[in-house]
């Protein structure tokens, strides 16, 4: 089972339709062995459906695929896993409690027993790679990097030879992203075919030899990436963006959200340890760190969702801590991590629009919810923050993601709020989408809102950001404003590099 | 007013009845299998059911309590609360009254006698939906199988006090109490057969579901059953989600109890619930929870019962039992129903999704709440 060469893979006139969409039309993509190739586009741009048809998840309606210049067709994952593709799926498909060699089984029932001939192949084709890996820990112990690593030497050692990473950088912070994009384009180098999609342009500069651009289900621009400017590529992916909404550089409001001292068990691994912070009227003030240390219980505690085991939040003086209500009355708004959990996906946007506003008069009348007025202040908010289609009656779950989630920005943004918790509010957003909502946080910040914005993307809280803290194992470890934003010391603050001990006092000493 | 509401059923309501005429189908395919002939079968069901004023009396009668058990299972319903625990409460709720009627004695007037009885078995049910309630927001023990048990022990319970403290000296065989005390008799209403003024009430009870359920408080009930920690958010906590909701089915359980005891049989026997509690579970989801849609359902269901001798009767060959068969067909199309609702939009929503080419979204729903809010009391 040779690794080290690749194979070309392409797709010809590949158009694919869904009912009546239109999600590929006539795309011609040609991957070359030993070539890292980016596929780029906004969300629904048709990246995920081209994935898909390489990938044998899905069948194009016309054109054809071929390999190594011969017409293939992948009737099914496992076609596409014989003839040599390999996929590393955004949302990590290993099992956490088994090790990466149990993990390797798993994909192949038919040699079950043969863990020890499992052990050593993929042992023999991470070191082929260089990757080194613990393939006998629980996948779960594993850094969120380490799992990347560990999806692309199981797809190696299933025989691959052309490799489709999808985003694979959208949980893991700048270190290790440049650690996994390393052995990528080692394995390049050694005559492997990879796909990388992302809609990050840094990326795309960093490691891709090749790019192709989609944009509505065709492609807008493929050349060579050094023949190309940013400029270009972002003209490609959306011809034009508005121009930004600009934050008026807060000057000092009165305190809104203090925490003091907090420590908080949520249900991630890691706890919340003796957090302090303070977000002022008008102020943004961002929270950076690798998805996964501790950011949704700082967000959760935030918002009195959960109790605080010590010290204390308190919103405009007020103590709040683990009263989620509480938070609400005073005034504090929240987007969580995953939107889903505060839509009401199975029922009209109408339900999930006012529930910020149950409690106003003009949508109540002798104690029956007026739904006609409710429908008229839905129509407003959908045309206020770009929600389509504008249509309040359809149910809130088949808007698309990006549409969900301006609906849920807008309804905890809408009237300036005296607090807003956003977790990851553009995650997994097109630029189209991500730049509305930032104008959305500007807007309300501008108006006097303060915003505590935890996020992983570190370009993102830099633009908006006033203050920037930085949580790693759940402390905050560095803290600057947006005029010291340094990328080396913010990368090594992220990886938990920072000695914390100099600038901690008593606190540090659990 | 309720324009969106009805537009956000209508396409599940309609696979619902979909389902309900499918089941109807199969049945008369069964008819027709028996050697009887369908279109006698169906004229026989609506003359035994509705055919004549006695008739439609027996099954506005039975339909009753099958009402009264739905509406209060519904609330709980929307929250997301599965409770089948009603036929328990009933039995507590019908054990209640009958001790406070004997325990207060005849020399009452019957007004006071009905308050009391109804007040005894509405108490009677709430404790025994309120010991599962606290249960679950306590130690999150599982409010099904809590309720379906706890059915068990209401009906020894049942089983116990007929046999000693509240036997009827009087018979030497049968082990059910003396009649009750005539204060606390339902009266019948001005109709030809057996239907007591409780019907009367169960109508008003279902209006008051009607408007209860345009109102925040129903609003917030149904955010819980699909987003625990937003009805945190907005003011509703766990606790009182499900306490409330569990209370109200046990209320109503509680107060079917009541009547049966108090308007149907005079006498607590060992037959009070006689599956009325587990019929109303079924009631409560083929009328999707909603009041309107519940007092149509156990009609219906009620007239399966009543009309099934109708239909042995007309066609000579189809035993009475197909009511029973086509009960059971029923309850399975209910679930049908409610499964392919769910299963349709998941199809849709994941469609729309894919045209649009949204699938990218990092953030699955199914992973979303895990972090429950009882987890942190």
């Amino acid at each position: 089972m040779s690794t080290a060469r690749g194979t070309e893979l392409s797709l010809l006139g590949v158009s694919k339709n869904y009912g009546g969409a239109q999600a590929l039309v006539g795309v011609d993509l040609r991957l070359e062995p030993g070539t890292v190739h980016a596929l780029v586009g906004e969300n629904g741009a048709g990246k995920s459906t081209a994935l898909k048809i390489f990938a044998g998840l899905e069948q194009p309606s016309a054109g054809r695929i071929e390999l190594a210049g011969e017409p293939v067709v992948f009737g099914n994952r496992t076609a596409a896993i014989r003839a040599g593709v390999g996929l590393v799926p955004q949302q990590l498909s290993l099992i956490g409690e088994m090790s990466l060699v149990e993990n390797l089984i798993l994909t192949r029932p038919t040699q079950l027993a043969h863990r020890r001939a499992a052990a050593s192949a993929l042992r023999a084709v991470a070191d082929e790679a260089g990757l080194t890996l613990n393939l006998s820990a629980p996948v779960r112990t594993l850094g969120l990097a380490e799992r990347q690593l560990g999806e692309l030497a199981i797809a190696l050692a299933q025989g691959a030879r052309v490799l489709l990473l999808d985003e694979p950088t959208s949980a893991i912070g700048p270190h290790e992203s440049g650690l996994l994009f390393e052995k990528v384009t080692a394995l390049a180098s050694t005559g492997v075919t990879v796909l990388l999609i992302t809609h990050r342009l840094d990326e795309v500069r960093s490691v891709a030899d090749h790019v192709t651009v989609l944009s509505h289900g065709r492609v807008t621009l493929d050349a060579e990436v050094a023949d190309v400017t940013d400029d270009d590529l972002v003209f490609a992916m959306v011809g034009e963006i508005p121009a930004p909404e600009t934050h008026t550089l807060y000057e000092g409001g009165d305190d809104r959200l203090v925490l003091d001292g907090v420590t908080a068990q949520g249900s991630g691994v890691v706890p919340l340890r003796d957090v302090s912070l303070t977000v002022r009227a008008g102020e943004i003030v961002g929270i950076l760190g690798v998805a996964g240390n501790g950011q949704g219980t700082l967000a959760d505690t935030a918002v009195g969702i959960i109790e605080p085991l010590a010290g204390s939040v308190s919103v405009g003086g007020a103590e709040i801590g683990g009263r989620p209500e509480v938070a609400r009355e005073h005034g504090v708004s929240y987007v969580p991590e995953v939107r889903a959990e505060f839509l009401l996906s199975d029922s009209p946007v109408t339900r999930s629009a006012v529930l910020r506003r149950l409690s106003d008069p003009a949508f109540r009348r002798r104690g029956a919810l007026q739904w006609g007025a409710i429908t008229e202040f839905t129509k407003g908010l959908m045309e206020r923050h770009d929600v389509r289609p504008r249509n309040p009656a359809i149910n809130a779950g088949a808007l698309s993601g990006g549409n969900q989630q301006k609906l849920l920005v807008g309804r905890e943004l809408d009237g300036a709020p005296a607090v807003a918790v956003l977790h990851g509010p553009t995650q997994g957003l097109d630029l189209h989408a991500a730049a509305a909502i930032r104008s959305d946080i500007r807007r309300a910040a501008n108006a006097g809102t303060a915003v505590l914005l935890v996020s992983a993307d570190v370009d993102e809280v830099r633009e908006l950001a006033d203050r920037i803290l930085v949580l790693s194992k759940g402390r905050i470890v560095d803290e600057f404003t947006a005029a010291e934003f340094d990328l080396q010391r913010l990368g090594r603050a992220m990886a938990g590099l920072v000695d914390h001990t100099a600038d901690a006092p008593a606190g540090g000493a659990r | 007013m309720t324009r969106l509401r009805s537009f956000l059923n209508r396409r599940s309501t309609a696979i619902g009845a979909a389902y309900v005429v499918l089941g109807f189908v199969i049945v008369l395919i069964l008819i027709a299998g028996t050697g009887g002939d369908v279109g006698l079968a169906l004229s026989g069901w609506f003359e035994g059911a509705f055919g004549n004023g006695f008739n439609l009396v027996q099954t506005l009668a039975y339909a009753t309590p099958l009402t009264l058990v739905a509406v209060g299972v519904g609330v709980a319903l929307r929250a997301n609360v599965v409770t089948v625990g009603a036929e328990g409460q009933m039995v507590v709720g019908a054990i209640f009254s009958t001790v406070a009627a004997f325990a207060v004695g005849p020399h009452v007037p019957l007004l006071v006698g009905l308050v009391i009885g109804a007040l005894a078995g509405a108490l009677g049910g709430a404790l025994w939906s309120l010991l599962p309630a606290l249960a679950r927001v306590r130690w999150g023990v599982n409010e099904i199988l809590f309720t379906l048990l706890a059915n068990y022990i209401a009906s020894y319970l049942l089983t116990f006090l007929l046999r000693t403290a509240l036997r009827d000296p009087g018979k030497v065989v049968a082990s059910q109490s003396k009649l009750l005390p005539d204060s606390f008799d339902i009266p019948l209403l001005p109709v030809q057969g057996q239907l007591h003024w409780g019907t009367a009430l169960v109508l008003v009870l279902v209006v008051a579901a009607v408007i209860w359920n345009r109102s925040r408080g129903a609003f917030l009930i149904e955010v819980y059953g699909q987003r625990p920690i937003l009805a945190a958010r907005l003011g509703l906590t766990p606790t009182r989600a499900v306490v409330s909701t569990m209370l109200v089915s046990g209320v109503t359980a509680g107060l079917a109890g009541w009547m049966q005891l108090a308007g149907v049989a005079g006498r607590l026997g060992p037959g009070v619930s006689a599956g009325i509690g587990f019929a109303g579970l079924a009631v409560a989801v083929l009328g999707r929870g909603n009041p309107i849609g519940i007092l149509i359902a156990a009609i219906l269901y009620s007239s399966l019962t009543t009309g099934a001798n109708g239909v042995q009767v007309a066609t000579g060959t189809t035993p009475a039992s197909i009511g029973t068969v086509t009960q059971g067909v029923l309850l399975l199309a209910a679930g049908l129903a409610l499964a392919s609702g769910r299963f349709r939009q998941t199809l849709l929503s994941r469609r729309s999704r894919a045209a649009s080419g949204d699938d990218e979204d990092p953030r699955p729903a199914a992973a979303a709440v895990t972090r429950e809010v009882e987890a942190t009391p």
